[in-house]
């Protein structure tokens, strides 16, 4: 199908030095997903007593209202926990020993990490945006009610 | 895997891993359909976001939403400008390489992903880095005014 050289150094560099910051993103991404989702639950159990307090209502009634929103923020953490995952192994997948060169198996195996990387996030983009416009409703309702 | 015994006994590639195989190929396409998606989808709806903001804005004051609008867009630029650049530049150029036999578009492609990968990598641990600062000279100055 191609006529493209994989054993040039200049692709090798260039897929190592990309392998390095990938899997660097990929730790990145698990550590904000433990912060979002922590900062989520947190934030919300906040907002939730607010709201409750103004209302003159107990904090749990506050809690309760809000608890499907948590569902939100884990998915969140979920999606960067994801894309970290993908992102470290598509960098695993370019990491070689010195003197060990480029083969036709690692650049697939790497770049079926890396699609499944923008597959996924678009998927999930479009389920978190469908998810937070129902809770918002959802809120909405609660609040009117 | 296509690797081969060598006369001296070492593990070695094969002749077909000089050349770029139809499934490698065929991966690599896969990556770049759905980056394309991603990044021109994520593109549009940000152009979208910048314009929705103005129509939303124009009742407040015309003047002041395009200013916002307008340094938004230069400070995105500015900011994120240069990865997503290389990393468009990535998208057209590989697949070019693939499929017109350029081996010289294909490793421009590849060369682009790494610097967009690196840029963006290293922004972010910036970002971050003067997010911290920022909330430890938050706790300090807390700190002090307490005591």
């Amino acid at each position: 199908m191609a006529a493209v050289n994989i054993s040039d150094p200049a692709i090798h560099r260039a897929l190592s030095e990309a392998a390095k910051w990938s899997k660097r993103l990929g730790i990145l991404n698990y550590v904000l997903g433990g912060l979002t989702a922590f900062a989520t639950l947190g934030a919300l159990v906040m907002l939730g007593s607010i709201s409750a307090a103004a209302l003159g209502l107990p904090n749990e009634v506050g809690i309760e209202v809000l608890a499907p929103f948590i569902l939100l923020g884990i998915a969140v953490a979920g999606l960067y926990i994801y894309i970290g995952h993908k992102l470290h192994r598509f960098g695993q997948s370019f990491t070689m020993a010195s003197g060990e060169r480029l083969t036709n198996a690692r650049l697939e195996l790497g770049f079926e990490h890396f699609g499944s990387l923008f597959k996924f996030a678009i998927i999930a983009t479009v389920v978190l945006t469908i998810l937070s416009i129902g809770l918002s409703l959802y809120l909405l309702a609660s609040v009117l009610a | 895997m296509n690797d081969e015994i060598l006369d001296d006994g070492m593990l070695g590639l094969g002749r077909s891993d000089e050349e770029l195989s139809p499934g490698a190929a065929e991966a690599i396409l896969r990556a770049v359909k759905w980056g394309k998606i991603y990044v021109y989808g994520f593109l549009g709806l940000y152009g979208l976001q910048l314009f929705g903001s103005l129509i939303s804005g124009a009742g407040v004051g015309l003047g002041e939403t395009l200013l916002a609008v307008i340094s938004l867009t230069v400070f995105s630029v500015l900011l994120f400008g240069y990865p997503v650049y290389k990393f468009i530049n990535f998208l057209n150029s590989t697949p070019k390489g693939i499929r017109t036999y350029d081996h010289a578009a294909f490793v421009k492609g590849i060369v682009d992903l790494k610097s967009s990968m690196r840029y963006v990598a290293i922004l972010i641990f910036v970002l971050l880095g003067a997010y911290v600062g920022i909330l430890l000279l938050a706790l300090l100055v807390g700190g002090i005014s307490s005591l």
